[in-house]
């Protein structure tokens, strides 16, 4: 539970750091990088080559430029609705474990976000609104935060009911004061762990709706070229699939890898004994 | 002795003060921690609140420091209702102070003991300029004989003791008029536990602190108080100066507590209860003490006990 | 007994309010979907909407009861749901439970046979990486189940289709037969099964190894082993017994959340299970059976965290407040 924790991050998390800081410079950079603009269309189903490193699939994007603008969908999911739901489950926890009236209904409004199957309310979601990222980043937001909360609610409830919280509030401090200059430091890090596992879940919650072929078609994400490639049987006839399916499968798996890696590697080092949650 | 006589208005009252904890949200049982106390505490004047472990001892002392909210009663400090927190004055917060029962709960952790002693200064925005904190930082130390060269460490880095005094020092900081300590040494070792006492008293008596001293062991209790009451079950049992209580304690449970009378080995008791609080245990207990609760009167002297025999 | 009396009460409370909550969501998120189940009625041609005339398109819409202002609709849906009465799918032309059912059960072959999978692989394996924690062996088996924990379930559905359907050619490409065998039917769900399995032993096998290891920090097998008792008798007698509730009422969690994580599975595979029921009632607004299932799968994790509950109250009496 030391501050120390965030500096300094084992092998594994380092690893995970470097290729997660690999994926963002792509996303980033990705009109400089990318060979071709994303809206120009080839041949479709040709094989690489060099003038398509990684080929061109089924409609005749060019699969690395793809890939790459694929990274920026994914890294702006994942970003952003960590960023939210981290601040908002961050908020909640803080409220519910610091004003005990208020601790039994954020509990059950908890608990009922936790039972809501996020995937099939997603594909219902989306016949209200296209989901473009934006609203795909909102929706994975309001069905996020809850967990964050209920991961950090008990550490903050743990902090409050300590005794130099209490000598503080004897002396004068008010409760904003207590939450922020105490509470919130204690929490951080356990924060910033479940910041990087939400992103991680973000990142493969966006790709699996786009994986259903719900998001906008217009978005260029890993999960709707996997779609894409998943719907035309002919690449499993031929070797097609090693350049079209291939690809994206491997960057969002080493992207999702680097993130639990961190992730995990956090929590070892807030809870020594290794206490993983896996929902 | 002398000083307890000197003011006569009481700067902390606890009038009617009753908490009753219900665990649970709705189905929990209640459990009576503090009931129907009437306390006062007269302007540098010290009062040892003692008596077994779940007696409600450390409720009362929260209750009367406004941390914690009674379920009925009203706290007075100087006048001013501590128990609605938000009609409390800034101002009144820092006229108290608390040491907690455990040293190395009483800071946070991730603070080095200088910005733990300095934060009621910074709360209440006392000090003007960083080197004027660092002199009465300094100060403080020296007044509670800290090792200045510790002010730089974190509270895990130093002993029970020596964090003990550095919580002791921050509690000075604001000048209290009305400290709560709740078993302070209970947690250290015998020998630094005598030089503990003898600070606080030190303190006490210069610093003209009303004092409110929380120990189990009436011993201590009585090197500490002017006053002692005698707590069982929520309910004071017992009080009076600290020799006429050492010296002729009346009450059959505070006879117990200084080993005068044996007392019967009772493997389990009610929580709650309807007459007595002692009844279960007490050995020369009467027809009325099952039904019918003892009232806390004055018998003579400023003597207060809650028995029927007297 | 008070208090086991005052536990269920409160947690009945709780889940009833959760499932009428549930209840009332579902309902109110696919009625209000934009579009209408009329629109593709026709069934056969299912790009080309069928053309109705306002005269059928009311009475077809009375008929349904889809006429009706929502909270009419509403009181009707409760009140079947209340007799055990799924509804009429529109799309289908026949009762909920009927199309439901056969799909439901292939699903549930496959979780429970990759359940079961999942399972013997992962519990050796946590008990061996918890006995032996910090070994070489122990950190090979955690890398491998994180990494194994991070794929995605689709890429890993994906490869196995490459390997053993695409490449091998051992298991068939397409999901199901027209056969109504038993045989068939376990043959088919085996790919899915096996890959499911996979999926989720990572994740089980990561908080069994957790529950081993904060057991096996406790001070009674620490004396186990200093009584020098046999490693085989302090896992089996101890460390099991201990760690026995956590890991039994997360396992009911992980049953009823894995209705869901099959989804994916399920659609690389195309297997007919519940998940393409669903994206075909989505897709046809067939409110009755996409309320069905949606019902189906909060309900499953409401149930399972019940269930989860209880098993942790009748197992651990600590729960209960105090020992008996």
């Amino acid at each position: 539970m030391d501050v120390k924790a965030l500096s300094f991050l084992g092998i594994k998390g380092k690893i995970g750091l470097i290729i997660i800081l690999f994926v963002v410079f792509i996303g980033i950079t990705a009109p400089v990088i990318s060979p071709y603009d994303p809206t120009s269309l080839f041949e479709p189903f040709e094989p690489p080559s060099s003038t398509h490193l990684l080929g061109t699939d089924d409609v005749g994007h060019d699969v690395l430029t793809i890939l790459i603008y694929g990274a920026r969908v994914s890294i702006l999911v994942g970003f952003a609705t960590a960023t939210i739901s981290t601040f908002i489950g961050l908020l909640t926890a803080l409220i519910a474990g610091c004003y005990e009236g208020l601790d039994p209904i954020i509990s059950r409004i908890l608990d009922f976000f936790l039972v809501i199957p996020r995937i099939p309310f997603i594909v219902i979601i989306s016949a209200f609104l296209t989901p473009n990222i934006f609203i795909v980043i909102l929706v994975l937001s309001f069905f996020g935060w809850a967990k964050t909360a209920r991961v950090i609610k008990p550490l903050v409830k743990q902090v409050y009911s300590r005794e130099y919280v209490k000598r503080l509030k004897c002396i004068g401090a008010g409760n904003w004061y207590i939450i922020l200059r105490h509470i919130l430091p204690a929490t951080f890090p356990l924060a910033v762990a479940q910041f990087v596992l939400e992103g991680g879940h973000a990142i493969l919650a966006e790709a699996s709706i786009g994986f259903f072929g719900l998001e906008d078609p217009s978005t260029l994400s890993w999960g709707m070229e996997i779609n894409h490639a998943l719907q035309k049987s002919i690449i499993f006839l031929t070797n097609i699939w090693t350049w079209v399916l291939g690809p994206p499968i491997l960057m969002l798996t080493i992207t999702l890898l680097s993130t639990t890696f961190i992730s995990i590697d956090l929590e070892t080092r807030i809870n020594p004994r290794l206490k993983v949650r896996s929902w | 002795m002398m000083r307890f006589n000197s003011l006569k208005t009481p700067l902390v009252q606890g009038i009617n003060l009753t908490k009753i904890f219900r665990y649970g949200l709705i189905w929990g049982e209640p459990v009576e921690a503090v009931k129907n106390v009437n306390i006062n505490l007269l302007r540098g004047a010290s009062l040892s609140l003692t008596g077994e472990s779940g007696s409600g001892k450390t409720t009362l002392g929260k209750i009367l420091l406004g941390i914690i909210r009674p379920t009925s009663g009203k706290v007075l400090f100087n006048g001013i209702d501590l128990t609605n927190p938000k009609r409390v004055p800034k101002y009144i917060r820092r006229m108290m102070s608390y040491i907690p029962q455990h040293p190395e709960e009483a800071f946070d952790p991730r603070w080095r003991l200088y910005d733990n002693i300095a934060e009621p200064l910074r709360i209440h925005k006392l000090i003007g300029s960083k080197e004027e904190e660092k002199e009465i930082i300094f100060k403080l130390a020296e007044d509670v004989s800290l090792d200045t060269s510790l002010l730089n460490r974190r509270p895990f880095e130093v002993s029970g003791g020596e964090i003990q005094r550095a919580v002791i020092a921050s509690a000075l900081a604001t000048n209290p008029l009305f400290m709560v300590c709740d078993e302070p040494t209970s947690m250290l070792d015998i020998s630094t536990q005598a030089d503990i006492l003898r600070l606080l008293k030190n303190i006490r008596d210069k610093l003209n602190i009303s004092l409110l001293f929380i120990s189990h062991d009436i011993e201590i209790a009585s090197f500490m108080g002017f006053k002692i009451a005698v707590m069982l079950k929520g309910r004071i049992v017992e009080m009076a100066d600290v020799d006429k209580l050492i010296n002729e304690p009346l009450h059959p449970y505070t006879q117990g507590l200084l080993g005068i009378v044996k007392v019967e080995y009772v493997s389990s008791y009610a929580k709650n209860c309807r007459g007595c609080p002692y009844y279960d245990r007490c050995p020369v207990k009467m027809l009325p003490c099952r039904e019918k609760e003892p009232k806390l009167k004055n018998v003579g002297g400023d003597h207060y006990v809650a028995c029927f025999r007297y | 007994m008070g208090v086991s009396r005052r536990f269920f009460v409160s947690k009945a409370a709780f889940y009833i309010s959760l499932f009428i909550l549930s209840i009332t969501t579902v309902f109110l998120l696919v009625r209000m979907m934009p579009g209408s189940p009329l629109d593709y009625l026709g069934g056969e041609a299912e790009d080309v909407p069928y053309i109705l005339t306002e005269e059928v398109r009311e009475k077809l819409l009375s008929y349904y009861g889809l006429d009706k202002p929502l909270w009419e609709q509403y009181i009707v849906f409760v009140n079947n749901l209340l007799h055990l009465n799924f509804g009429y799918s529109i799309y289908f032309s026949e009762p909920v439970t009927r199309i439901l059912l056969p799909h439901l059960m292939r699903t549930l072959i496959l979780i429970t046979l990759g359940f079961l999978f999942s399972i013997s692989i992962s519990f050796p394996l946590s008990i061996i990486s918890a006995w032996r924690r910090g070994s070489t062996l122990d950190t090979i088996i955690t890398l491998l189940s994180m990494s194994i924990y991070s794929i995605p379930s689709f890429a890993l559905a994906i490869l196995f289709l490459i390997v053993f359907s695409v490449e091998l050619k051992l298991f068939p490409l397409i999901g199901f037969s027209a056969e109504e065998n038993i045989l068939d039917i376990l043959w088919y769900a085996l790919g899915p099964a096996m890959v499911f399995a996979v999926a989720e032993s990572g994740r089980a096998y990561y908080f069994m190894r957790n529950s081993f290891i904060s057991e096996l920090d406790k001070d009674y097998i620490l004396f186990a082993k200093s009584k020098g008792l046999k490693n085989k008798t302090i896992i089996l007698r101890h460390l099991l017994r201990g760690s026995l509730s956590p890991i039994i009422s997360k396992l009911a969690l992980l049953f009823g959340y894995s209705l869901l994580s099959c989804m994916f599975v399920e659609n690389v595979f195309n297997y007919p299970g519940i998940t393409w029921l669903l994206l075909i009632s989505y897709e046809y607004y067939d409110y009755p059976v996409l309320e069905s299932i949606l019902l189906i799968f909060m309900f499953t994790v409401i149930v399972m965290n019940a269930i989860a509950d209880i098993i942790s109250f009748i197992i651990d009496p600590r729960v209960r407040g105090g020992w008996m």
